[in-house]
């Protein structure tokens, strides 16, 4: 019994240290990492709506939406959309501008396989930008899908190979101007 | 076993993937180019470094009936703690290796080393046995990666990028590295 005991001890001493040391860990690195996340979204915003000069969140039927403005006018909106991809969810910001056409994607996390999926974050040597979000730019509605799905409309290449990765990206960038549609439609002039 | 014999074993003779054929589940699942060999091989030698340095200072501490468990423990601790760390101090590095650093907690090889030898050699030979095996584990990625994408990459066969690529391309490299060591026999 007391050699169970001991053992048991033991473990639990294990534990016990290891808990603590990530639970420190965790401490002190969470507030640098949400501060990352903070300004990585901050640039991201401008990335995908480059025409905004200052933000402004507006919450609207449970999304929120940051209104991106240029020397005072209203210039369009920049928003986070999720999507189903192949090994879990996407998480992407767009940005739309006030004729309802795509002004800049940006993937910002995602699981998918490295090498496949995962290109869709790929940048070509030489570029800034990855090559499979930057065609979703200038975009309306109709031609956000991909060319194999719809050879009359559709504008989107897919990634040899990821066609699961590629449509679930073009799927999430529709639906989020089918929701800002819906939402702003009336607003929107011009 | 001399100190320089311990680091160098894990480059080929001992070749953790090629001999001795440990953490091959990641290990195909990653080399889908020769840039994301690094990255793994880089990651997991940190990982196993860390490791071995750990469970070798600990090794008399630990009772031989949990040694699993506190190995699993110390080691999934280890692999958490670095990611947080990279995720706040190195965050560009994180972000590109980022996919890879959960991956090496099931990587068998750290384990495998862990109760091979960490647990009953001295902490200097354990460092020369880690970073021996990650070095050979590095290489291994890099060829396999490397194979993998001049083959399957930019419009090639895109089956290389895939798991049955990825199993072709390592029997065949196994098939080759046994002829040789059959061979210096």
């Amino acid at each position: 019994m007391n050699k169970l005991f001991r053992i048991g001890l033991i473990l639990m001493t294990i534990c016990l240290v290891a808990a603590l040391g990530l639970a420190v860990v965790n401490k002190v690195t969470s507030p640098i990492i949400r501060a990352q996340e903070e300004a990585a979204r901050e640039a991201a915003l401008s990335e995908v709506l480059p025409q905004a000069e200052e933000f402004r969140p507006l919450q609207k039927d449970d999304h929120l939406f940051h209104m991106g403005y240029a020397e005072g006018k209203l210039v369009g909106s920049a928003f986070e959309v999720s999507t189903s991809g192949y090994g879990g969810r996407i998480e992407i910001i767009m940005g739309v501008d006030r004729t309802g056409r795509v002004t800049g994607v940006k993937v910002l996390s995602h699981t998918e396989t490295p090498g496949l999926g995962a290109r869709i974050t790929e940048v070509k040597p030489g570029d800034e930008r990855p090559w499979f979000t930057q065609q979703f730019r200038d975009k309306v509605l109709d031609e956000l899908v991909l060319r194999k799905d719809d050879k009359k409309l559709g504008r989107i290449d897919a990634i040899t190979g990821a066609t699961t990765s590629s449509r679930a990206v073009t799927k999430g960038v529709r639906e989020g101007l089918e929701l800002y549609l819906k939402i702003f439609g009336e607003e929107m002039g011009e | 076993m001399t100190l320089w014999q311990d680091f160098t074993k894990g480059i080929i003779k001992e070749n953790p993937i090629f001999r001795v054929m440990l953490g091959l589940c990641p290990t195909l699942a990653v080399t889908t180019s020769a840039i994301n060999g690094v990255g793994m091989g880089l990651a997991t030698s940190f990982v196993l470094l860390g490791s071995n340095l750990l469970i070798s200072s600990l090794r008399k501490a630990i009772p031989f009936r949990i040694r699993i468990p506190s190995y699993i423990i110390i080691i999934a601790t280890f692999v958490t703690i670095t990611d947080l760390m990279m995720h706040a101090y190195l965050p560009q590095l994180h972000k590109a290796l980022g996919l890879f650093i959960p991956l090496i907690v099931v990587n068998c090889i750290i384990l495998g080393r862990a109760e091979a030898f960490a647990s009953r050699h001295p902490v200097v030979n354990s460092t020369m046995d880690a970073l021996g095996m990650g070095v050979g584990f590095t290489l291994a990625l890099v060829i396999l990666g490397s194979i993998r994408q001049l083959i399957g990459s930019g419009g090639g066969m895109i089956i290389m990028l895939l798991p049955p690529g990825a199993l072709l391309t390592i029997g065949l490299l196994l098939a080759l590295a046994n002829s040789i060591a059959r061979r210096k026999r």
